[in-house]
Formats: structure tokens, C-alpha cells, sequence
């Protein structure tokens, strides 16, 4: 059964690339490529750690073993669509397959995938250190098929247990909470990793490497180290580790799959009911409200309700990218003043809040086709609702920052600053948006083209930001004088008003090739 | 008069097959207009054309003589569209969801408010009305796509079988609030496989088979004296069972 899943997968990912055309297939290839060439990069880092013998190489294999483990089990969850849901669970329950069953074939399928190329070359360079006998060199291949499997089973049972949680509303607060408040435990911690050399030989020093050696991923470095110095007894006493950790994710994972016939219980997403005496809607937010009726307001309304409480994802993505630009941007402002500061905190809301504008509507973009809805007011809409977050988030990041840093005499260029940043960003987002559609509510086989776009639109956002920050500092005596922001001002509205228009005519041009784009048919 | 929807020449090709091909259908104001067919007959297709969802490869179709083609908005201004499975906002609760439609279609605040509510109401929907969609029922997510397509008061009513997943009472329920929508001067058109419902409510029948119109009639002329099942039956070709064909189901599987 196990081998017919696996089947199922590699025939849906074949009918997936033939039918999305030639980029599609020059994608995946190109990642099979990039996973063999970073896994044998990798793989000789950890045969250089493995070959030093020393206690500084340890701790790093270690460490690296226990990152690489983190990534497999907390970019999934953090980043929609990065995760194998080739094949949906869920329509297997029609089927005669045991959990177990299901759990072995959806494993065996994720096993054949770049990431898990990748995380195999990577710990096999250990095979090549200097010094090893066969056994040994035989042993540590063996350990790196055994922490693939570890990762790609914790993964996967993490997956499948965030979306059996997501499935009534309180799971679904529990896990947005949870998985932004991890996010951003990394990404603090990642901010603190300025001198990696000397955080490791402080942590050589503490009692870290007894700790991780003795977590399942962290084990089978341990269990590599011992190899090499001939201690076989200690290295099968880790492999037991990590084993029974594989078991435990397996286990977890053929729980979530049996408990989904059982149901949820309650939890239906209940939203809080308005006065029967109140005129005005329940949709629209009271920011909104003298706003006259029209698509625009239509759209701004439903864009803000999916942003914040209804669609985890985006609530996610729209809480977790401001905090990390207000401690980036926080950081910045000793170094570069407010301005700089409100430039990085507006740069970093962009991405989440403008950049996939259609993101979360899914089907409800063929309701606005039906209803026969403009396209370019339905768009300016979504900017107008990435707008509304945007803008008051940096003037009190400024606010806020001025009142720490006693700053005033720069809030006003910062607030300027923040403003050029914005109106001209909300363009290349929706730009960004109408170019490359990305369906982060069912990614389907669009997925890559849409994150390549992503990736594309944040990189000419940067450009942009990159070029008002020069021409400020070209025309200005100082980042904190208001004068050239202001004169800027026109010119990054005028660009952001274009980038709109042209995102908006391309969209009303052709909505239903968009419409195929984000629903990947 | 121009008629309320009129179709000529239609033709989709999807790939090698022809899913509509060249039909013709004309559609008077005021009537209940069913369009039958078989499985995979393309009346979704010829639907989705004759809306402005999905544009013709050749012909053209009018809805209260405005061209539906090449620029559907003017005429998904005056019509109402419910598809089989409704596609709809799922993460909206259902007043928000007829709020945004009514918003969208540039209504006035205070009769999108009454118009959904008294929706809610007679559709039996006001209970989940601060509900999300994607927690509705298929039948309750029918009865509120039915809800988005009328709050606009639309001249056309296009239901893409609209019966199935609905229970007898909010059948109906559904079936009263057509009758009345037409009385009204409303025009319904609707798919479906159900031949005793065609019979029952619908004033002309057109029968589409292989993206072609094979009949079109009152139900009487189609009917000719037979019931409309056994009429269409007769049309499309029935199909019978060899004897031994599927014998093993009568026992019990091992």
C-alpha cells in the first residue's frame, strides 16, 4: 500500500508539471539541482566537523544537526505551501487504508523530495571524514537515512497535528499563536547570533552539547562523534534516541489520522454578532464605515476581516513580519536615526500585507468575476486595507520611538519617509499581487511561480526603497530633515498610483487568467 | 421584445472535445426555462457561457438584450448566478457575505440590511448568520448562494442544479421562493437531471446532449404525453444492463 501512495504522489507531481508548462518543470528541476549542490556543500561542512576531532567540531555537528532538524519542523508551519501536501490525507479516508498504512506511503512520498536530498547529503559528508573505518563510514550513511527519516516524519506529524488543531477555532487561535511566538523566538534568536564563533565557544563551555545530544537530532550527531572514535555502544545508545523519536512522530501523525473521523468538537468559528438596531453593516469595519458603498469599500472590508481573525494564515503572516521589522527597525534607529527606523518597519509590513493581495480569497475571486465586480476597484480596495494596516503601524512605531529616543526633531521626516515608503510600495505590491497569484489557502501547482514572484517583488520593493533612500541622502543634509522626503512624496505616489493602475488594467484585462493562475487549474 | 437570455451559435472547445457546439436557445422574459441533459452533456458549460463566466471560442449570448461578450459587466448587473457548489467567500459569515455582495454591486447600506436580513430569514439561515460559509452545510451554503443572487433584485435568475443536497423542505422552500420571484417578473433558468422537478415547475425545457440542442419545447410538446423522464430518456438513449453484467454484486463481496 505504502508503494501505491508513493505512486499516487509521483503521478500527481508528473500531472502537475505537465500541466502548468515548461517553467513549472524547469522549477522543479532546478530545486532537485540546488538541493544535490547546497546537500554536497553542506555534507563538507560536516565532513570538515567530523574530521576536526575536536570539541569546538563537535558542538558545531551537533548544533547544525539540531538547526537543520528546527528548519524541517518549524519552516512548514511558518511559511504556507512550503510543506509536501502532494497528496491530501483527507481524500484517502474514503479508502480501505489503515492510519499506519497512510502514514508509511505519505512518508516514503515525502522521502522523495529535494529538502530530503538535501538533509541526506548533508549529514553523509560525515562518511568522508579523514581517519573513519568502513564500519564506521557504513554507520554514519545509515545515521544520515535515519535523521532524513527523523525529519521528514516530524514534519510531518507537526503538519498533520497544527491541521487537526486548525479545524475548530480555538485550535486554530492556539496554533497561530504558537507558531508566530516560535517564529519569533528564531528570529530573536538569529538577531542575537551576530559572532557565531564566540557563541560557540560560550557555549562550549556550558552544558549545551550534553543537552542536544541527547535530543533525537542532536542524538544521531552524538551518535556519528561516538562512531568515529570507535565508542559503538554509546552511538546505538543515541540511535535508540533518535529512533524512538521517529516512532513517537509516526505515532503522532497515525493519531491525528485516526482522530479526524471522530470530528471536531464545537468550535464553529462563531463571529461576534452586531445590534439587530445598528444600520450599519457587520461587515464593514468602523474605519470604514463613511466610506460610500461601492466595490472599493467591499473590498477593503473582506481584505481587513481576512487579515486579522479569519484566515490563520494571514493573520500570521500580518502579525509576524511587523514585530520583526519593529525590532529590526528599533535596532536601526541608533544607527540610522528615525527615518531609518520607519523605512525598515514599513519595508518589512509590506511583503505580508500588500504582496499577495488575492492570496486568501481563493474561490471567493471567482464570487467577485460572477458578481461582476470591477476588477481595478476590487484592487484598490485591497491596497486601500494594506494601507489602513500599514500606515498607523509606522506612525506609532515612530511615535513610540521618538518618545525612547527623544527623537522628535526627526519624527516628522520619519513620518514623511515612512509615507513615500508606503504609497509607493502598496504599488509593487499590487503589481506583485496581479503578476505572480499565489493561493496560500490551497497552494496548488502554482505555488513555486508564485513564491519566485514573491521573491521578485520584494526584491524591486527593495530597489525602490533603496533608490528614495539614496536620492534623500543625495539631496539632504541629513536623514533627518523632512525636506527632500517631502519633495519625494509626489513622485512615489505617482509611482505607486502607476505601478496600481497597470496591476489593475492587467488584472480587468484578463481576470480569468488570472482566475486559472491562483486556483491553479 | 429582446428575450431575457438568448444564445446562438455557442461553442467551447475544451482541448479535442467540443464541450458546447453551436447551441441555440432563446429564453422569454417571464418564463421558468429548465435545460436538461445527460452527464457531461456541457449545459455547466453553456451556463457559465451564457453568465460571463467563461467566454465562448465562437457565437454570442445576450441577457436582456445586452451582448454578454466581449464585456460581461453590464450584463452580470442585472442577473443572479448560483453554480452547483457556490463559490463564495467560505471565511465571511453569511451576512457579511450578502453585505459584500451588496456592497460590491454598489447598493444602498440600509436595503442591503433589510434585503438580508429578510433573506437569512426565509432561506432558515438566520440562526448561523454570524456563522462562517466554510462551516455551513452543502444545503446551507446552496440556500446562501441562492441568497447572494437575489439580494441584487436581478431580471435573470441563472441556478445551476439547484435542488441537489437540499432537503424536501428547503425544496420547498426554494421552489415557492422561484415561483414567486417569477410572479414577480423575474425570469428563472436552471439546470438539472431531476425530471420530475423540470416538469413541475418549468414552462419550457430545452434537452442539450453532447453540447447540442436536441429539443426544445413547452414540457407538454417534449413530453408528449409521456412522463418528461421517459421523453428524455427516449431523446438522449437509455441505457439497460446486459444480463450477468455486475451479477457479483448480488451476492456479498469477500
Amino acid at each position: 500500500m505504502a508503494v501505491v501512495l508513493v505512486q499516487l504522489k509521483l503521478a500527481i507531481q508528473r500531472r502537475s508539471l505537465g500541466h502548468n508548462g515548461g517553467g513549472q518543470r524547469a522549477l522543479y528541476v532546478a530545486g532537485w539541482v540546488l538541493a544535490l549542490t547546497l546537500g554536497l556543500g553542506a555534507g563538507g561542512v560536516v565532513d570538515q566537523m567530523t574530521s576536526q576531532r575536536t570539541g569546538l567540531g563537535d558542538l558545531t555537528l551537533v548544533i547544525l544537526l539540531t538547526v537543520l532538524f528546527v528548519g524541517w519542523v518549524v519552516i512548514p508551519v511558518i511559511l504556507p505551501g512550503v510543506g509536501d501536501d502532494t497528496v491530501d490525507p483527507e481524500k484517502l479516508e474514503q479508502f480501505p487504508i489503515s492510519a499506519r498504512d497512510q502514514v508509511l506511503g505519505l512518508l516514503l512520498g515525502s522521502l522523495i523530495a529535494p529538502t530530503a536530498l538535501f538533509t541526506f547529503l548533508a549529514v553523509a559528508g560525515g562518511t568522508f571524514a579523514s581517519g573513519e573505518t568502513v564500519p564506521a563510514r557504513i554507520a554514519v550513511a545509515m545515521a544520515a537515512v535515519i535523521f532524513t527519516v527523523l525529519c521528514v516524519a516530524s514534519s510531518r506529524a507537526v503538519q498533520a497535528l497544527l491541521a487537526g488543531a486548525m479545524r475548530s477555532r480555538r485550535g486554530r487561535d492556539l496554533m497561530i499563536g504558537l507558531s508566530g511566538a516560535l517564529a519569533l523566538s528564531i528570529y530573536l534568536l538569529s538577531r542575537s547570533a551576530h559572532n557565531v564563533d564566540q557563541i560557540l565557544v560560550d557555549l562550549e563551555n556550558e552544558p549545551v552539547e550534553a543537552v542536544l545530544s541527547w535530543l533525537p537530532p542532536g542524538a544521531i550527531g552524538q551518535g556519528m562523534i561516538a562512531v568515529r572514535d570507535g565508542h559503538w555502544g554509546t552511538a546505538l545508545v543515541h540511535l535508540l534516541v533518535t529512533l524512538a523519536a521517529i516512532v513517537v512522530a509516526l505515532a503522532a501523525w497515525a493519531w491525528v489520522i485516526r482522530k479526524r473521523v471522530v470530528g471536531p468538537k464545537g468550535g464553529a468559528g462563531r463571529v461576534k454578532k452586531k445590534s439587530g438596531m445598528s444600520t450599519n453593516l457587520a461587515l464593514v469595519p468602523v474605519l470604514l464605515e463613511s466610506m460610500p458603498t461601492s466595490a472599493v469599500t467591499a473590498a477593503a472590508s473582506q481584505q481587513l476581516r481576512y487579515l486579522f481573525f479569519r484566515q490563520p494564515r494571514a493573520v500570521q503572516s500580518v502579525v509576524i513580519l511587523p514585530i520583526m521589522g519593529a525590532v529590526v527597525a528599533h535596532q536601526m534607529v541608533s544607527d540610522a536615526g528615525l527615518v531609518g527606523g520607519a523605512v525598515v518597519i514599513t519595508t518589512m509590513c509590506l511583503p505580508a500585507t500588500a504582496m499577495y493581495l488575492f492570496s486568501y480569497d481563493d474561490q471567493g475571486f471567482t464570487y467577485i468575476l460572477s458578481a461582476g465586480a470591477p476588477p481595478r476597484q476590487v484592487l484598490l480596495g485591497k491596497v486601500l486595507a494594506a494601507l489602513i494596516i500599514v500606515l498607523p503601524l509606522m506612525v506609532v512605531f515612530v511615535v513610540v520611538e521618538a518618545v525612547l529616543t527623544t527623537r522628535w526633531d526627526e519624527a516628522f521626516a520619519a513620518l514623511l519617509a515612512g509615507l513615500n515608503v508606503a504609497l509607493a510600495g502598496v504599488g509593487v505590491g499590487a503589481m506583485t499581487s496581479v503578476m505572480a497569484p499565489q493561493n496560500r489557502v490551497h497552494p496548488g501547482g502554482n505555488m513555486r511561480r508564485g513564491i519566485a514572484g514573491g521573491l521578485a517583488g520584494t526584491a524591486l520593493l527593495l530597489v525602490v526603497v533603496g533608490l528614495l533612500v539614496l536620492a534623500w541622502m543625495l539631496t539632504g543634509d541629513s536623514l533627518g530633515a523632512p525636506l527632500p522626503m517631502l519633495a519625494t512624496l509626489p513622485v512615489s505616489a505617482l509611482l505607486g498610483w502607476l505601478l496600481l493602475r497597470r496591476a489593475g488594467g492587467r488584472l480587468a484585462a484578463d481576470p480569468w487568467r488570472f482566475e486559472r493562475a491562483l486556483m491553479g487549474t | 421584445m429582446s428575450e431575457a437570455a438568448q444564445a446562438t451559435g455557442l461553442v467551447k472547445v475544451f482541448g479535442s472535445t467540443r464541450a458546447v457546439d453551436g447551441l441555440d436557445l432563446s429564453v422569454p422574459h417571464g418564463s421558468f426555462y429548465g435545460i436538461a441533459g445527460p452527464n457531461g452533456a456541457g449545459k455547466s458549460t453553456a451556463i457559465r457561457m451564457l453568465v460571463g463566466l467563461l467566454q465562448p471560442d465562437a457565437g454570442s449570448a445576450s441577457i436582456d438584450g445586452t451582448d454578454v461578450w466581449p464585456d460581461p459587466l453590464q450584463a452580470k448587473a442585472v442577473l443572479g448566478y448560483v453554480p452547483d457548489n457556490p463559490v463564495l467567500f467560505d471565511r465571511l459569515s453569511g451576512q457579511e457575505m450578502l453585505e459584500y455582495a451588496g456592497l460590491l454591486r454598489g447598493m444602498d447600506r440600509e436595503v442591503i440590511r433589510q434585503r438580508s436580513q429578510e433573506l437569512l430569514r426565509v432561506l432558515d439561515l438566520e440562526g448561523a448568520s454570524d456563522k462562517m460559509i466554510a462551516d455551513y452545510s452543502l444545503g446551507m451554503t446552496k440556500r446562501i448562494g441562492l441568497a447572494v443572487a437575489l439580494l441584487h433584485s436581478p431580471r435573470l435568475l441563472v441556478l445551476d442544479e439547484p435542488f441537489g443536497s437540499l432537503d424536501p423542505v428547503n425544496t420547498q422552500v426554494m421552489e415557492e421562493m422561484l415561483q414567486r420571484y417569477r410572479t414577480g417578473g423575474g425570469t428563472v433558468v436552471f439546470s438539472s437531471h431531476v425530471m420530475d422537478v423540470v416538469e413541475r415547475l418549468c414552462d419550457r425545457v430545452a434537452v442539450i446532449e453532447a453540447g447540442r440542442l436536441r429539443a426544445e419545447g413547452t414540457v407538454a410538446e417534449l413530453a408528449g404525453g409521456r412522463s418528461l423522464q421517459e421523453a428524455f430518456i427516449d431523446l438522449v438513449g437509455g441505457r439497460d444492463l446486459e444480463d450477468g453484467e455486475l451479477s457479483w454484486l448480488s451476492s456479498s463481496s469477500s
